[in-house]
């Protein structure tokens, strides 16, 4: 394409696979979370909901701090890791996934909450009364209820991924083809005083992040983005 | 006659009166690289003392201070970290050509917090008995293209980036905090960031021959839009003296 080095096309892929990937696991481990939060009773849970929330006020900064921390061989994470002789976390690729993880928390959780919140009820007590096993039920009942909730947590916390910067900058490390993703090396450019290499990969960028929300909404036309909080 | 020569010595009162406090709190706004900045910091406050003149200090990444410069952020000197900027200033007009001057070689080392790391510095690194090196990214920071030629030099820079192990930090600072932190196990670093007020630096560290990279030459300028041009003339004339240079050695710096 119009002047994209091969550097920055690995740093868009590695951005793209990062986007995929916690976004895909952060779905199947906030669902359970957030179908508690939706349907307990207990008071506690505001605490939990503050605690999922925590990453929409803290800046990126104090989250690529303390990660660097937890996942650095002198952290809890990353020294629990040397000691058992896996290393440590930092700058690799696994650990931008478990921060990209929590960066998303809130965006994954809140939609799914407020899904299943209304996603629950006669309906599901009906296939319950027809012996529907709750596998079952939460496959065929509570899934296409809360069909744009899922889809908008999904949409959310991939989008949300593509555009991460101040974090990975801290615990990324900017390898090429393992760590650098395409918002650090639009900043590199951008430092190097190379405008035309910027230019060029912002653009892509703003087409990608058009043509994956247009699509979106074209694939259910009534897709609506569920509010937060 | 006498009524016109009272009238003449009142109004040069008058004005000087006037024109004081206007002269006393026309301060130099400096913008300096983020590495020179504890320096200069030092050498601005020494200089207060002597002259009574104000120096506010900015401090940033050379390629940020350098686009905030060409937008129009209020600056009278620039303390860049490499040639290229303060060249570019002067090429876009915004700085006069004939203030241009060295003010300091950087020194790049290569440092461990670890004691016994680097007794046999070139062995360690060929060795590879290590994880992550940390350098600045090389594209943007003088000390990061100094590292790279370093590592070239001993034939190890395309091993080492093939490996992975080579982490890019935005500037020294980073670079510093990610060798601080344990997560690097190496990184090049410069001396001024790491020699503490006694001049001692901890852990093990290494200081790679001048024929292994070329000078990291540090340039200041004059910029054109500054508000008194004979206070900016007069500092960086200060900073070219005995008292200015001596401190910048003791930082960390070698003088051109």
């Amino acid at each position: 394409m119009f002047g994209i080095s091969d550097n920055d096309l690995t740093a868009l892929w590695i951005t793209l696979k990062l986007a995929v990937i916690s976004t895909s696991i952060l779905m199947l481990l906030s669902a359970p979370l957030a179908w508690w939060l939706a349907h307990t009773q207990r008071r506690s849970k505001v605490i939990i909901e503050a605690l999922v929330a925590m990453p929409l006020v803290l800046p990126p900064t104090v989250m690529g701090f303390y990660l660097l921390v937890l996942l650095g061989p002198r952290g809890a994470v990353g020294g629990f890791l040397e000691d058992i002789g896996v290393g440590h976390l930092a700058f690799t690729f696994t650990g931008l996934v478990i921060g990209s993880m929590i960066y998303s928390l809130p965006f994954v959780v809140q939609p799914l909450q407020n899904a299943f919140a209304s996603a629950g009820g006669r309906m599901l007590e009906t296939a319950a009364t027809l012996r529907a096993n709750p596998l079952d039920r939460f496959i065929s009942v509570v899934i296409p209820l809360a069909r744009r909730g899922i889809l908008t947590a999904a949409v959310l916390s991939f989008a949300h991924t593509l555009g991460e910067f101040g974090m990975i900058l801290m615990i990324g490390g900017n390898i090429p083809g393992q760590t650098q993703v395409a918002s650090i090396a639009i900043y590199d450019h951008v430092e190097a005083m190379d405008y035309a290499s910027a230019h060029s990969l912002s653009l892509l960028l703003v087409a990608l992040a058009f043509i994956l929300l247009m699509s979106v909404y074209a694939l259910n036309r009534r897709f609506k983005v569920v509010g937060i909080g | 006659m006498k009524n016109t020569a009272q009238l003449t010595t009142i109004t040069a009162l008058c004005c000087t009166i006037l024109l004081t406090p206007l002269v006393a709190a026309a301060e130099l706004r400096v913008a300096s690289a983020a590495n020179f900045l504890s320096t200069i910091k030092e050498l601005a406050a020494q200089y207060e003392d002597q002259t009574g003149q104000q120096i506010r200090i900015s401090s940033g990444s050379s390629g940020a201070l350098y686009a905030q410069i060409s937008n129009g952020a209020p600056f009278d000197l620039f303390f860049s970290a490499d040639v290229k900027r303060a060249e570019a200033l002067v090429d876009d007009g915004m700085a006069y050509a004939d203030s241009r001057f060295t003010y300091a070689l950087g020194i790049p080392i290569l440092w461990s917090d670890r004691e016994d790391w680097l007794e046999d510095p070139q062995e360690t690194l060929r060795a590879g008995d290590f994880r992550f090196i940390t350098i600045a990214e090389p594209r943007n920071a003088p000390y990061g293209a100094a590292a790279k030629q370093i590592l070239s030099d001993l034939d190890l820079w395309q091993r080492f980036t093939q490996e992975g192990r080579i982490i890019r930090a935005q500037n020294l600072t980073q670079a510093y905090s990610h060798v601080a932190s344990g997560a690097a196990d190496l990184g090049f670093l410069a001396l001024s960031q790491l020699k503490d007020k006694e001049g001692e630096i901890p852990g093990s560290f290494w200081r790679p021959p001048a024929e292994l990279f070329s000078p990291i030459e540090q340039q200041a300028v004059i910029l054109k839009r500054a508000e008194d041009h004979n206070a900016a003339r007069e500092f960086t004339d200060w900073l070219r003296g005995d008292e200015a240079r001596d401190m910048i050695e003791q930082a960390g710096y070698a003088i051109p």
